[in-house]
């Protein structure tokens, strides 16, 4: 068993594709790509595929990360190969490392996502500068999501503009994504920044791992 | 680019977005700007829906072949689409390259039912395209039609320029050829569209309503369908394809889950089992099978170029496949240890299907699917689909032996002249059925009964017959409820005013173009789903047009009715229906026409077609030349 890091991304074609149907996606990509993945024992046999982490719906990004076991030793390059035609036109692969099979599992390995938003806003750069640091100063941002409540506040490393237009502006954003300390979205930090229904475009650049 | 920059603030606020979206392995996006010829396939139901349909697969892949013509596909929006698209005014755009439906030359729907009606007028109002055919002019794409609902086509005839009548996959070539070469010919004009249609109209297989005047009689039946100008058809035949062409392998791979999420090849088409209430088995004869290397590739190649986990082997009837044993031995040889699954749908209730089913077997398959349709055995003969009690519970009884713990059963109520007693016997024959299941199970077995009300079809030996009464399909449906309250039978069934709708629609004649119009204007859409299933829209639009739903559904037809799809010709004659018919009534069956011809009238019609192929190209038996004449 050889396991193998792919790195992707993902572009506007794919963002509403969720977690679940983008596994199944990749499923059909590794079968197009003829690699001999490996699959659990079983009723329900199922590919060995990992995901570092789900991408928040209607998000594109740079970073993606999976892991996929294959049964058979390959260079990482003739594991990139076949995949380049196989893949739908939203996704790319940039990159394919080998890893030890007895690594870590990316998830547990994982600390943040990096994001950057472009806001269509008319605001002041001085009243969004106000703003984001009002945000950083609250000691609780208490806040709702599907019915159960939670401190937002915590779950936010670092917030800026980057770049602020005449009608929009790019923030950045580092959000904890954490399998115990939890995970922030991207959309919960604009609706508390009051941007709840402004058009956003959110594209995830950096995952942060344990080192 | 503006559509784009709109569906940005649209998408995140709607029901699975990535329905709207595109960009699907597989699906082709070419160069607007470069292509000549620009048409969009439009199925009439949602994504999850039209991604399952092999008709517009196999039309996509047919024209996007092709250079100089490209192919875009639109489905209909879920109601939250439609109103965010219409609050931004935003027109209903293809999925590759994100134009508008009014940006097209053509324009073809796929009818595979009628209860998607209201949903082409959605679309083309969405689309930003007249809904009437007589409304539109040169700046408007044309709008053809084709599927199994349109052979039966004047109750669409108001909305459709040109239905394509039977098999789309070289006559779709025929219109754009034309399409094409009339307006290089003629400036864009008004002259250029009505010319286009004109030449539409000769081309064999393509029906144009608005070159054929309807006369009533005072009754309201039919007096006559008459060409309205020279040159145009009496009747128009449909067309056929000699011989199968290749299979298309290339499939469009959904990032969502679709109904059928998976490759199709047809192994056969058509049926020779002669099933009085079967649409499809009298409009798609002749029968003509792939052979199994073809199959195979095909098979092979889906994998490859899909990556589905699951190919599912399509036809009317699968057993009846000359070398299905075969088949499915190559199959399971190739793909034993592959982690394909592949279904095997339309198996015959015998023991033969299990060993099938089981070679095929690969631990994800949890059912077994029966369909006797009928359980005494004078409604047997009356439908002619005829299979003893006995033979299925032997059947049933080595599935569950054989590990299979669920059974699905579908039957169908409302056969002509069917009885309480025969509607019983239905009941009865699923808890024995469940009592062999039992045996070998306990309490873990399980009958499904899928149970239909029967809708006479056109082009059938029921074309003629009369929908139940509504107080008579609901006295049946409260027996089988009370029957069939039990663990291990779980029982599923029609709502009759769904019955009604399918059925007025089926039977309809081109004054129901009227009620289709006013009950969409009144809020009718999406009828095939029972959320958005809106009778009282359909009552009030009959009522004001001065029509009676009763008149198209609940009445018997004499002999000599003109019918109103009398003008459309599916090589089956009318006479042989008829003939059929009356053996119907009085309990005679016809056996399967491979063995024996009855000369339903395919040979004639086609046989100029089949005087070019081998002998074995189509299943039908020799006949003695001298027998095939031509007749109406």
């Amino acid at each position: 068993m050889n396991r193998y890091r792919i790195t992707f991304t993902r572009n506007r074609t794919v963002r509403f594709v969720g977690h679940l149907d983008l596994a199944k996606t990749w499923e059909r990509i590794l079968r197009r790509a003829d690699l001999p993945v490996a699959y659990s024992q079983g009723f329900h046999p199922l590919p060995k595929i990992t995901f570092a982490s789900a991408l928040p719906v209607g998000c594109t990004s740079e970073c993606e990360l999976m892991d996929a076991v294959l049964s058979e030793p390959m260079d990482p390059s003739d594991v990139m190969a076949p995949l380049v035609p196989a893949l739908p036109a939203g996704i790319a692969v940039t990159s394919v490392t080998q890893v030890p099979l007895n690594a870590p599992a990316l998830q547990a390995e994982l600390r943040w996502a990096e994001y950057v938003v472009t806001v269509e806003t008319d605001e002041a750069p001085e009243q969004i500068e106000q703003k984001m640091q009002a945000f950083l100063a609250a000691p609780t941002l208490p806040r709702e999501r599907r019915g159960k409540s939670y401190d937002l506040r915590p779950l936010v490393l670092s917030l800026s503009a980057e770049a602020v237009h005449d009608s929009s502006v790019q923030i950045v954003m580092r959000l904890l994504a954490d399998a115990n300390a939890g995970t922030g979205r991207p959309d919960e930090v604009l609706a508390a920044l009051g941007w709840g229904d402004a058009p956003v475009q959110i594209h995830r650049r950096k995952l942060g791992f344990e080192t | 680019m503006t559509i784009e920059r709109e569906l940005d603030r649209i998408l995140p606020k709607v029901e699975k977005p990535a329905r709207y979206t595109g960009g699907e392995y597989n699906s082709v996006v070419k160069d607007w700007d470069a292509t000549p010829f620009r048409a969009v396939l439009a199925f009439p139901d949602i994504y999850e829906l039209g991604m399952s349909n092999l008709g517009l697969a196999i039309l996509y892949d047919i024209l996007n072949r092709r250079p100089d013509v490209l192919a875009e596909r639109v489905y209909t929006p879920w109601p939250d689409m439609e109103a965010r698209l219409r609050a931004a005014g935003v027109p209903l755009y293809s999925l590759e390259t994100k134009h508008p439906l009014s940006d097209f030359d053509l324009i073809g729907f796929s009818l595979p039912y009628e209860q998607v009606y209201t949903n082409v007028l959605t679309m083309l109002d969405l689309g930003g395209v007249p809904l009437l055919a007589s409304e539109r002019d040169e700046r408007h794409p044309i709008v053809i039609a084709g599927g199994h609902a349109t052979y039966n086509p004047d109750p669409m005839a108001d909305f459709v320029d040109a239905f394509v009548i039977g098999e789309g996959e070289e006559v779709i070539v025929e219109i754009v050829e034309v399409i094409r070469k009339v307006k290089c010919q003629i400036p864009n004009t008004q002259l250029q569209r009505s010319a286009v249609i004109r030449q539409l109209a000769e081309i064999p297989g393509v029906y144009v309503p608005r070159f054929y005047d309807v006369a009533y009689n005072a009754d309201g039946t039919l007096a006559r369908v008459t060409p309205n100008v020279e040159g145009i058809p009496a009747r128009v035949t449909k067309r056929i394809v000699p011989i199968l062409p290749p299979p298309v392998t290339r499939f469009i791979v959904p990032f969502v889950d679709v109904t059928h999420n998976r490759a199709v090849v047809e192994i056969q088409r058509g049926c020779t089992r002669g099933c009085r209430f079967c649409h499809a088995g009298m409009v798609t004869r002749p029968v003509r099978e792939r052979s199994v290397e073809e199959i195979l590739a095909a098979v092979d190649e889906m994998v490859r170029e899909t990556g589905f986990e699951e190919v599912a082997l399509l036809s009317l009837s699968s057993s009846d496949y000359t070398h299905i044993g075969d088949l499915v031995q190559a199959i399971s040889q190739r793909y034993g240890d592959k982690r394909l699954s592949i279904s095997l749908p339309s198996l015959r209730i015998e023991s033969f299907s299990i060993g099938l089913a089981e070679t095929l077997k690969n631990g994800r398959q949890t059912g077994f699917t029966f369909a006797p349709e009928a359980a005494t055995e004078t409604m047997r003969r009356r439908i002619n689909k005829f299979i003893p009690d006995q033979q299925l519970l032997d059947t049933a009884h080595e599935v569950f032996s054989r590990g299979w713990r669920t059974i699905k059963l579908y039957f169908m109520i409302g056969h002509p002249d069917e009885t309480l007693e025969d509607v019983q016997a239905i009941a009865d024959l699923a808890n024995a059925v469940l009592k062999e299941g039992r045996k070998v199970h306990g309490k873990a077995a399980q009958v499904n009964i899928g149970c239909a009300t029967f809708v006479p079809k056109p082009h059938t030996p029921f074309q003629w017959t009369s929908l139940d009464s509504e107080e008579s399909i609901r006295a049946k449906q409260s027996l089988l409820k009370q029957a069939l309250r039990k663990p291990g039978l779980k029982l599923s069934w029609t709502e009759p005013e769904h019955t009604l709708l399918e059925a007025f629609l089926s039977r309809g004649d081109r004054r129901l173009g009227h009620v289709i119009l006013r009950a969409w204007q009144l809020g009718a859409k999406l009828d095939g789903w029972s959320e958005h299933f809106n009778i009282g829209a359909w009552r009030q639009a009959f009522a004001e047009h001065g029509l009676d739903p009763e008149f198209y559904t609940r009445r018997s037809r004499a002999k000599d009715e003109v019918l109103p799809w009398d003008h459309i010709d599916v090589a089956v004659r009318k006479n042989y229906l008829w003939q059929d018919y009356v053996m119907s009534q009085q309990g005679e069956t016809r056996t399967d026409c491979r063995e024996h011809c009855f000369a339903c009238g395919i040979l004639p019609t086609f046989n100029s077609v089949r005087m070019n192929l081998p002998a074995e190209a189509w299943e039908c038996p020799p006949i003695p030349l001298s027998h095939v004449t031509k007749e109406g």
